[in-house]
C-alpha cells in the first residue's frame, strides 16, 4: 500500500514538474496561451519527415537507375571522343615536331657558306653489297649527278656521299661507306692528305689511303675533306681516325676512319648545289 | 537527510567546474563529458523516483537560469530522466560497474532526443541540432567512460556518509 501510494505521489510530482516546466517554457517564448496547433506540429513534423525522407529515398534509387544507365551512355561518349582528341593531340604534336625540325634546317641552311638543297631520306636500298640513299629532291630542284652531299648530325656538319642518279624529283645518294666511294680527304692536325675509299659491306668504317708514310697519325685524329677532286669543298667533317695501318714496305700508309655521320639515322640531308666537274669522277672512278 | 545534501552539494560542485572556461579544454572534437548528467543520474538512481524527479527538476532549472536559453526546457527533461532513473534503480538490484556506463550512453542520448522534442515545439520546427554531426554519440561515449569513476566516487561518499 506504502508504495502505491508512494508511487502515485511521485507521479503527482512528476505531471506538477513537467507542467510547471511546460509553462515557463510557454512563457519563455511570451506565447500566454498555447498554441496547440504549433505543438501538435511540432510533435507530428519529425514523423513527417521521416516518411517523406523515406518516400524520396525510394523514390531517389530508382531514379539513380536510370540516371546511371544515361552516365554510362554519356561516359562511353566522353571516351570516345576523348580518344579522337588524344589522336588530334598526337598528330599536332608530330607536326609540332615536324615544324620545328623543318625550322632548324632552315636555320642551319643559312649557316652554311654555300647553296643547299634540302632533301628528306625517303627510302634506303635493301641490298647489301650496293647500299644507296633515295632522297626526296631531284633535277627539279636543280639537283645534278655527283653533287656531294652533307648532313647535320649531334651539331656536327659531316659528309654522307655524292649524288650518283638524279631523276625529276628523287635522286640517290651513294655513301661514303660505300666500296666505289672515292672522296679526297687530309688529316685535319697534319693537313697530310689521302683518298678515302669506302669499305662496303666488310665494314662500316672508311679507310684513307695514301697517306705519306712520314706522317705522324695518331688515335682520334680528325679527317676532314680536302677539296681535291672538286667535288666536296675543304674542311667538311668525314670522322676520326681508330688505326693505322703500316706495312713494312711502300711509301704510303693507311688509316681506318669511323664516320662521324650515323647512316642508319639520317633523316634529311643537304646536296650542296655547285658546278661539278665530271672529269674528275671518272678520272677518280678509273 | 544527509545523504540528499551531500549528494546536492556535488551536484552543485560539477555545475560549478563545468560552468569555468577552464573546462572547455578539456573537450575531443569540441565535445566535452557532461558532469552534471553523470552525477545526475548516479544519484538519481540511488534515491529513486520521487527524490529524482525533484533534484532533476532543481537541477535543471538552474541550469536553464544560469544558460539563459529556454526556461524549463532542461528541467523538463531532467525530470523525466530522473524519474526514470529512480524507477530503474528500484527495480534493478546489485548491479556492477558495468551499468552506470550502459545508464549514461542511454540516457545522454535520451536526453538529446527529448531536447530536440522540446525545441522543436518551443523553438523551431524540426530543430535536431542535438544530432548534427553525431557530437551527442562522441559525448555519450566521453559521459559512458566517466561514469564508473563518478560512481565511484559516489558510492565512497556515501559509504563514509552513511557509515
Amino acid at each position: 500500500m506504502n508504495s502505491r501510494t508512494e508511487r502515485s505521489r511521485s507521479l503527482l510530482i512528476l505531471f506538477i514538474l513537467l507542467f510547471v516546466s511546460f509553462a515557463a517554457m510557454g512563457f519563455s517564448q511570451k506565447k500566454v496561451v498555447f498554441n496547440f496547433k504549433s505543438i501538435v506540429y511540432g510533435l507530428v513534423y519529425p514523423f513527417q519527415m521521416a516518411g517523406v525522407k523515406s518516400v524520396n529515398f525510394v523514390e531517389n534509387f530508382f531514379t539513380s537507375l536510370k540516371e546511371n544507365k544515361r552516365l554510362r551512355e554519356e561516359l562511353a561518349q566522353t571516351k570516345a571522343l576523348l580518344k579522337e582528341y588524344e589522336r588530334t593531340l598526337y598528330d599536332f604534336e608530330e607536326l609540332k615536331a615536324e615544324n620545328d625540325r623543318l625550322r632548324r634546317l632552315i636555320g642551319i641552311q643559312s649557316h652554311f657558306e654555300y647553296d643547299t638543297v634540302i632533301a628528306e631520306v625517303v627510302a634506303k636500298s635493301p641490298q647489301n653489297f650496293f647500299k644507296t640513299i633515295v632522297v626526296n629532291r631531284g633535277s627539279s630542284s636543280g639537283v645534278q649527278r655527283w653533287m656531294p652531299v652533307i648532313a647535320y648530325q649531334d651539331g656536327q656538319k659531316c659528309v654522307v656521299g655524292k649524288v650518283i642518279d638524279v631523276q625529276k624529283n628523287s635522286s640517290r645518294v651513294l655513301p661514303l661507306t660505300d666500296q666505289s666511294s672515292y672522296i679526297g680527304a687530309m688529316l685535319k692536325k697534319s693537313r697530310h692528305s689521302g683518298i678515302l675509299v669506302g669499305q662496303g659491306s666488310f665494314s662500316d668504317n672508311v679507310l684513307l689511303k695514301y697517306i705519306d708514310r712520314n706522317a705522324e697519325i695518331e688515335y682520334g685524329d680528325p679527317v676532314v675533306t680536302s677539296g681535291m677532286g672538286g667535288v666536296f669543298p675543304k674542311g667538311i667533317l668525314v670522322g676520326y681516325v681508330q688505326s693505322v695501318v703500316k706495312k713494312q714496305y711502300g711509301v704510303f700508309q693507311e688509316a681506318v676512319v669511323k664516320p662521324t655521320v650515323d647512316l642508319s639515322r639520317l633523316e634529311e640531308v643537304y646536296i650542296i648545289v655547285k658546278k661539278v666537274m665530271e672529269d674528275y669522277h671518272q678520272i677518280l672512278e678509273e | 537527510m544527509k545523504r540528499y545534501i551531500i549528494y546536492v552539494i556535488i551536484i552543485l560542485f560539477f555545475i560549478f567546474i563545468q560552468s569555468t572556461p577552464f573546462y572547455e579544454n578539456i573537450s575531443i572534437q569540441d565535445v566535452y563529458p557532461d558532469l552534471i548528467l553523470i552525477s545526475f543520474l548516479l544519484v538519481a538512481l540511488s534515491l529513486g523516483p520521487l527524490a529524482g524527479e525533484i533534484v532533476g527538476f532543481g537541477v535543471g532549472f538552474l541550469l536553464d537560469i544560469l544558460g539563459g536559453g529556454l526556461l524549463g526546457i532542461t528541467s523538463f527533461t531532467y525530470t523525466v530522466l530522473g524519474y526514470g532513473t529512480g524507477l530503474i534503480g528500484e527495480k534493478i538490484y546489485g548491479r556492477g560497474i558495468l551499468f552506470p556506463v550502459i545508464l549514461l550512453f542511454v540516457g545522454t542520448i535520451l536526453k538529446a532526443i527529448i531536447l530536440s522534442l522540446l525545441a522543436s515545439i518551443f523553438l523551431k520546427p524540426g530543430y535536431f541540432g542535438f544530432f548534427s554531426g553525431g557530437k551527442i554519440f562522441l559525448e555519450s561515449v566521453l559521459n559512458a567512460g566517466i561514469a564508473p569513476f563518478i560512481f565511484m566516487l559516489l558510492s565512497g561518499i556515501e559509504k563514509r556518509v552513511v557509515d
